[in-house]
């Protein structure tokens, strides 16, 4: 990536031919992360607890598969404390939680889309081959193995 | 004035006549956005990834439900590896936020440390994943094989791509990309957050990719 070059000492650092000095800039409402040592550090300890609950969630995902419940319930139960994971994730590490209009905009167009693209298979879950030309049921998968081989992959 | 002479006048280009590419608001937040150019392009780059990974989702979804029969993925996969996998990506998402704040603090040691961190739990993750992709191929496994095997070939080969990708970039930051801290450490510092969003979505795909293809 090119780096930017720099301006005189007068103008600020994004300031250049036909753009806005950077002073009015947070007037305008710039999104600014507090950087003092004490805030930092506080985030710092916010990030720790964060990891931790997704580590115990993980271990919670795991447990559950152990008991090879039937699969609309080990669905649902592993889609939960998976939505309940990617929050933490997206909430505290990718910083949503404080976020500016625009991200949520972008995002709310793409979990639209998302769930569009979700909800046309599973909707059309039981009659997929009237539905969806040129589907082949017969080379959908090898026989499902016998139980009480968990975890015994190649 | 020839052509040449008029080049040098010109904003964006060096006396030597070499275009230099100024990028506006690399720092400071655009007035109409309240962001800085390079967290709107990540945010809009990984919303186009959402749909990607969107579209893989979808036809597992298809084929699983609509398929007469479909193996459990916990009776074919090593889920021991891939949830030893799981803990490691979640360790590098808090590394890269952890780089992140100690260069706020305008630590640099630190902050490259973590990023190195981050690094080797990038590199644990894909030799894990080689390895399970080797247990399977000296099986004579592949995408081949089935469906099942080929919505898990192509699902977690293109999330390893993504982390190779990511490692790329971390290896660009704790190297030559480091030089832009001496000249200005904002810049490198949004560079560490965006590289960190990115790094988080990587993650944040996989903790769908583990239970829907090893748990269920």
């Amino acid at each position: 990536m090119t780096e930017a070059t720099h301006p005189p000492a007068h103008m600020g650092p994004d300031q250049h031919a036909g753009g806005p000095p950077s002073e009015p800039l947070a007037a305008h409402g710039e999104h600014h992360h507090d950087n003092s040592p004490e805030a930092v550090k506080k985030e710092i300890r916010k990030y720790l607890y964060v990891f931790y609950s997704l580590a115990f969630l993980t271990g919670v995902t795991v447990w559950i598969s152990t008991f090879h419940f039937p699969t609309w319930l080990g669905v649902t139960l592993a889609l939960v404390v998976a939505l309940v994971k990617g929050s933490l994730v997206a909430a505290f590490f990718m910083h949503l939680i404080s976020e500016r209009r625009l991200i949520y905009a972008v995002l709310v167009l793409t979990v639209f889309f998302f769930g569009l693209m979700i909800w046309g298979p599973w909707h059309h879950r039981n009659n997929a081959r009237d539905v969806w030309p040129g589907y082949d049921a017969t080379n959908a998968s090898q026989p499902a193995p016998p139980a009480g081989q968990h975890g015994s992959g190649h | 004035m020839t052509a040449h002479a008029d080049l040098h006048a010109l904003p964006g280009h060096d006396a030597h006549g070499d275009h230099e590419i100024e990028i506006p608001y690399t720092v400071h937040a655009r007035p109409d956005t309240g962001l800085y150019n390079g967290k709107l392009g990540i945010w809009l780059f990984l919303a186009s990834e959402v749909m990607l990974f969107g579209a893989l989702f979808s036809t597992l979804i298809l084929l699983r439900t609509s398929a007469p029969s479909w193996p459990h993925g916990w009776a074919l996969l090593k889920i021991w590896w891939a949830t030893a996998n799981t803990f490691v990506l979640i360790a590098s998402s808090v590394t890269v936020v952890l780089a992140w704040a100690h260069l706020r603090l305008g630590n640099l040691k630190k902050g490259k440390f973590y990023l190195l961190l981050t690094l080797l739990c990038g590199l644990i993750f894909m030799l894990i994943k080689a390895y399970e992709y080797g247990s399977k191929f000296s099986h004579g496994i592949g995408p081949h094989t089935d469906n099942f095997y080929a919505t898990y070939f192509v699902m977690t080969g293109l999330h390893g791509l993504h982390v190779l990708g990511g490692m790329i970039v971390f290896g660009y930051l704790i190297g030559p990309g480091a030089k832009l801290w001496d000249k200005n450490r904002d810049q490198y510092t949004n560079r560490v957050e965006v590289t960190g969003l990115y790094w988080h979505f990587v993650d944040l795909v996989w903790i769908f990719l583990f239970p829907t293809l090893y748990l269920l």
